[in-house]
């Protein structure tokens, strides 16, 4: 035992120590987990199934979308899909505050694969074992990602499920959507505010390789939000357009304070869904801070209303995108998203922009989505970071 | 040696191990940086011979220029297209990268826009190599048609041209 106060001569005289307990790197190595807890994950592949209906054979159901492949030979390709649960570490490693504690949270994430191979097992578990060591360990966050948002995103839903915005947006964007000859083009509407509820403009836009105009001047009472379509095979996370066109519009529009956008997808049951996401106003004057830090003209890309790849803002969005893609990621929300919208999450969220981005859930509730980016060691023993996502209740 | 005293020194063993082997600070980065953007400058004059072509021919050039790729991304073509075209090509760890878009430095990539999408079996490719450049990946791509290429993070470490080559 060394007591207190008592130093000792390290100079030339360390170079390597033999650890006769062989747990303890593992038990130290521990600490840097999430309040003592560390995620264990379970990957299980399901075989890809020809999309139905409209689809031709070139298009294969995988990861709960149909996707083009081009000529297929051999097995379908499936989807994987991963579950994270929230565990005390295999070897009781704990935080300062110690303890492994018994609560628990769980996720999922999907996603399309490739090719089944030659009939092997379909079900590939990662080990639990050092899996604080290979990077599944996260810091915890002493910071609440939903404190600042919770109220604006009550009232996003409560706009939401009025019953003007039902019919006049949600009826009308899903009509859209859901029918052939009008989902490979933009609509959309503008939403008022008068001292007796919403009101709700008639649908403008249908114009092909156009990106539908909110009818603004057809708005009655205060512009407070907007929702628009993006056209068959897009997702429905908000391109750097939508989120310029909102930080802009709301230097005029004062009250606008929501931006709803609608695409057609795939559930992981194969049935046609409409995904809703929203871009919801939660400080006007930080939304005002960012756009003069991040320019429009410099950070968005007009031909192809992405971000600008190259800038400050761009390659953040880029690096939280590619490890979403990548499977750099834990997804601790249940919910499936595009990595777009991780992209934005993950910015939005970093430069304290005043505005967030929500994802209405199956249960019909819009959620804010959280994307925090932390360090990981990868199971080669590489530096990299992950993404993990979450979701506000 | 008692026990405590073995964690003391084992801790600072451990600690002093890390700082060396992964030490990434502007120097390191500045020098990565310079290794690779001229190469990558002098082969943005000579890009459009390659338009049209199978990317293996690009690769060849990359190898004879003696760059390595360390790791990928991909994107669509236009906003929110579930359909990738582009392929990103990189040149360094995900640490010297990390460094480099933490410090708001640019950093130097190749991006490719095919003619067609990207097949979606590279997730499976993604989900056992995690997008770390090797033969499967060179293999995949070698037959896709090049439509453009763009070099972007090429003007300078701390230039703020960050306009595309």
């Amino acid at each position: 035992m060394i007591n207190q106060s008592v130093s000792i001569d390290l100079s030339n005289k360390i170079s390597r120590v033999t650890l006769e307990n062989s747990n303890l790197p593992t038990d130290i190595l521990n600490k840097e987990d999430y309040n003592g807890m560390c995620f264990v994950e379970t990957t299980t592949y399901t075989p890809g199934q020809r999309c139905p209906n409209e689809h031709s054979w070139e298009y294969i159901l995988g990861g709960g979308r149909c996707t083009f492949l081009g000529a297929i030979n051999g097995p379908l390709p499936g989807s994987y899909t991963t579950s994270a649960t929230l565990q005390p570490c295999p070897t009781g490693g704990g935080d300062a505050s110690g303890g492994t504690g018994t609560s628990s949270s769980s996720s999922t994430s999907s996603y399309n694969g490739g090719s089944g191979g030659t009939g092997g097992p379909n079900t590939i578990t990662t080990s639990p074992v050092n899996n604080c060591i290979t990077g599944n360990c996260i810091e915890a966050n002493p910071t609440d990602p939903c404190s600042n948002s919770n109220t604006a995103v009550a009232n996003a839903n409560a706009l939401f499920n009025s019953p003007q915005v039902q019919q006049g947006m949600n009826a009308v964007l899903s009509t859209k959507l859901n029918n052939s000859a009008t989902n490979d083009v933009e609509w959309a509407v503008g939403i008022g505010q008068t001292a007796t509820g919403f009101t709700v403009t008639p649908v403008a836009g249908g114009v092909s390789n156009e990106s539908a105009s909110v009818p603004v001047s057809q708005v009655v009472g205060t512009y407070v939000a907007d929702g628009h379509n993006h056209p068959n095979g897009n997702g429905g996370d908000p391109s750097a357009g939508d989120l310029y066109g909102m930080l802009n519009s709301i230097q005029v529009n004062t009250n606008l304070k929501y931006r709803f956008v609608y695409a057609n997808n795939i559930d992981e049951n194969s049935n046609p869904i409409i995904d809703v996401y929203v871009l919801i106003v939660t400080d006007p004057n930080a939304a005002q801070e960012f756009l003069t830090q991040f320019p429009e003209i410099q950070n968005t890309n007009f031909q192809t209303h992405d971000f600008m790849e190259d800038t400050k803002l761009g390659a953040d969005y880029l690096r939280a995108r590619d490890l979403f893609w990548l499977g750099f990621s834990s997804n601790l929300s249940n919910e499936t998203y595009t990595p777009g919208a991780i992209g934005i999450a993950a910015i939005l969220d970093k430069n304290n922009a005043g505005i967030c981005i929500a994802k209405k859930d199956a249960n019909g509730n819009f959620k804010k989505i959280n994307a925090t980016l932390v360090e990981k060691t990868d199971a080669n023993g590489n530096k990299t970071k992950e993404v993990i996502v979450s979701k506000c209740q | 040696m008692k026990n405590s005293s073995k964690l003391i020194l084992f801790l600072f063993v451990f600690i002093s191990f890390n700082c060396t082997a992964q030490r990434i600070n502007d120097a390191s980065y500045i020098n990565y940086y310079n290794s690779v953007v001229p190469t990558l400058n002098t082969m943005a004059t000579t890009k459009t011979q390659y338009y049209g072509q199978n990317f293996s021919a690009f690769y060849t050039a990359i190898l004879n220029n003696n760059l390595t790729i360390v790791s990928i991304g991909a994107g669509p073509k236009v906003a929110n297209s579930r359909l990738n075209y582009v392929l990103t090509l990189k040149f360094a760890s995900h640490a010297m990268i990390n460094y480099g878009i933490d410090k708001g430095y640019q950093h130097p990539v190749i991006r490719i826009t095919f003619t067609n999408p990207i097949p979606d079996q590279i997730l499976d490719i993604n989900q056992q190599y995690k997008g770390y450049w090797n033969a499967t990946y060179q293999q995949f791509f070698s037959n896709m048609v090049i439509e453009s290429i763009a070099f972007g993070g090429t003007n300078g470490y701390n230039s703020p041209n960050r306009v595309p080559r």
